[in-house]
């Protein structure tokens, strides 16, 4: 029961339309005449509700999926109910009633469009300005080829919303702790912070990777180019550098990614 | 440019209206409006698609281009049925709209602009979403390759096919209409599908208002504006419809969330609100509930459960209610490819 509390709460978050809720279906029990409407509006939305915090219910459904109770809460007609009991209380007093029950909304929720959740589009594709300019650079001409690039852990949820000819040698499935993922060891470089480069030019060519592009947030220790990789170069706050030795198709190393990929 | 626009309005506006004309036939003039039959047609076509799209994901790997192939045949097969059907069936209703600038009208006004910051504001912001690099790309590998869920987005390696995520269809559906405009999938995805979802959903929002206040204009424009404002003022936490319709329009889970859920509600509304001796003909309602189930579990293999729990609440409560088991064992029915999809998922 506690934990279903919680997620109710989580739910509702920093708002109180679960407040609105509440009155709207006490309202609409009291007032609604419809019995039609009182059994659609009222009584099935409290049956969920209730069934929303048995136990045993939540027991079930976490067999099924876990992590998701909340989407039961997605069944609850909450904004039509809310709307039309707020219609109704209203009743003829239209115009002082709207603006009445529009700054109870307003109060009662939190603005969506807020920088919190949302900045301005840069493009068309929705995505960093600065991934689209990486990817250009480091892409295949021909678009049936596919290549293999290191990219910083912030920017690989982008790259393949672009292009789909650039590979990654690790993705999102690496780096979500919850998930079960394969041992990365060029992402556990990445996510340290700290790349050294004599080891950062060794997995990049044990994972294949054509290029390799460094954030400035990450401290590489020593010189790349010593290790052969060139840098070719930068956008932004992003280092180039191209891997010279990543023919490693036609010769790959007994414990590198070439040979995981194909034992997979 | 406007070819690919104009091939969007074909496919996502045209044919889903001629195609909603199909179960209109069967509902009651007395109810039957022009946003209630895009609302039907939009769901028949999502239903369509993930009846071929699973199929063939399932048996050809590489079958892309025979599912925009067989969609568009069907698509264009029922769009023609449903002219047919309703210009020999039943005469359209016309309603007769008075345009008289007064306090209705601002009130109208307000909601329209409402509406429309909602879409420009979906335009012109971007958020980051995580699932992105999963469906979005889902998408774009399904256009560029014609591979259906056996390469893995993430990293772009090779992979057997990923069944759970290949029965929820959407990723396919926003490649096929990539396909047809050729517009980058991800384009569709983050600034062009949210133009049609996002009023869509409204539209469906508007059927309830005509559920439930019939024709008093301002009633109805009153709750449309309640409804727009929660949806503005909705961000309360990262779990609600209303915050998944404004930062993952184009995912699933939020057409789920937001279309498929509340499109029931309003068919249970439009089904059961009418008294029993009312002689209205809804058979065409039961015709979409069955299809808001094939295309439920488009949207989310979670669908299967919830659509099937809120289905079975509503049937248990009518039922006993109205002292009616038939209630429950139609809407048992309408569940049937619910069932279907669990099975397949269970099996293969």
């Amino acid at each position: 029961m506690a934990e279903t509390v919680e997620i109710f709460k989580a739910y509702n978050g920093t708002g109180y339309f679960c407040l609105l809720f509440i009155a709207a279906l006490l309202y609409l029990w009291f007032t609604e005449e419809d019995k039609n409407l009182r059994l659609l509006f009222v009584v099935v939305p409290t049956v969920l509700q209730v069934l929303f915090f048995v136990p045993y219910f939540y027991m079930a459904y976490n067999m099924l999926d876990e992590g998701t109770y909340y989407r039961i809460l997605w069944l609850l007609p909450m904004t039509a109910v809310i709307a039309y009991s707020a219609v109704k209380v209203i009743g003829t007093n239209l115009r002082l009633g709207v603006a009445l029950m529009c700054l109870i909304i307003i109060l009662s929720g939190t603005y969506a469009y807020n920088g919190m959740v949302f900045t301005k589009a840069e493009n068309a594709y929705h995505i960093p300005n600065e991934v689209i300019s990486l990817c250009d650079m480091v892409k295949p001409e021909d678009k049936d080829e596919r290549i293999f690039v290191a990219f910083p852990p912030k920017l690989v949820h982008y790259v393949r919303q672009y292009t789909i000819n650039i590979m990654l040698p690790f993705g999102r499935d690496s780096m979500v702790d919850s998930w079960k993922k394969a041992d990365n060891a060029l992402y556990d470089m990445y996510s340290s912070g700290y790349l050294p480069a004599e080891q950062l030019a060794k997995c990049a060519t044990d994972y294949l990777c054509d290029y390799v592009i460094v954030s400035e947030d990450e401290t590489i220790d020593g010189d790349p180019t010593e290790y052969g990789l060139i840098r070719c170069g930068a956008v932004g706050e992003y280092t180039v550098y191209e891997n010279k030795a990543s023919h490693i198709w036609h010769n790959p190393s007994p414990d590198g990614f070439y040979s995981a990929m194909f034992a997979e | 440019m406007i070819t690919k626009a104009l091939a969007l309005i074909i496919i996502l506006i045209v044919i889903p209206y001629c195609i909603g004309l199909l179960p209109a036939s069967f509902v009651d003039k007395e109810i039957r409006t022009m946003p209630m039959i895009y609302v039907f047609g939009f769901v028949l076509s999502l239903g369509l698609f993930e009846l071929i799209s699973v199929p063939v994901t399932v048996i050809v790997p590489d079958g892309f281009p025979k599912i925009v192939g067989i969609y568009l045949g069907v698509e264009c097969a029922f769009a023609m049925a449903g002219l047919i059907v309703y210009n020999f069936h039943k005469k359209p209703q016309s309603e007769k709209i008075v345009l008289k600038f007064d306090e209705n009208m601002v009130l109208w006004i307000i909601v329209g602009l409402s509406i429309l910051f909602q879409v420009i504001m979906y335009v012109c912001l971007q958020s980051f979403d995580g699932d992105d690099a999963y469906y979005v790309v889902q998408s774009v590998l399904a256009e560029q390759t014609n591979m259906l869920y056996r390469i893995k987005p993430y990293t772009g390696l090779s992979t057997s096919m990923d069944l759970r995520h290949a029965l929820a269809s959407v990723p396919i559906w926003i490649a096929f209409l990539g396909r047809v405009s050729g517009i980058h999938p991800t384009i569709i995805a983050h600034s062009i599908i949210g133009i049609i979802l996002i009023p869509l959903i409204y539209i469906v929002y508007y059927n309830y208002a005509r559920v439930l206040f019939g024709k008093d204009s301002r009633r109805c424009a009153a709750f449309m504006l309640f409804v727009s404002f929660m949806y503005i003022f909705g961000n309360v936490s990262i779990y609600t419809q209303t915050t998944f319709m404004l930062t993952r329009t184009w995912q699933g889970k939020s057409m789920l969330a937001n279309l498929i859920l509340i499109t029931i509600g309003w068919i249970m509304l439009v089904l059961f609100r009418k008294d029993e001796e009312s002689e209205i003909s809804t058979f065409g309602c039961w015709i979409v509930l069955f299809f808001l189930s094939i295309a439920a579990a488009m949207c989310s293999t979670a669908s299967v459960f919830l659509v099937a729990l809120m289905m079975a609440v509503y049937g248990v409560t009518l039922a006993i209610c109205k002292k009616d088991v038939q209630i429950a064992l139609k809407l048992m029915i309408t569940c049937v490819p619910l069932v279907a999809y669990g099975a397949i998922y269970i099996l293969l």
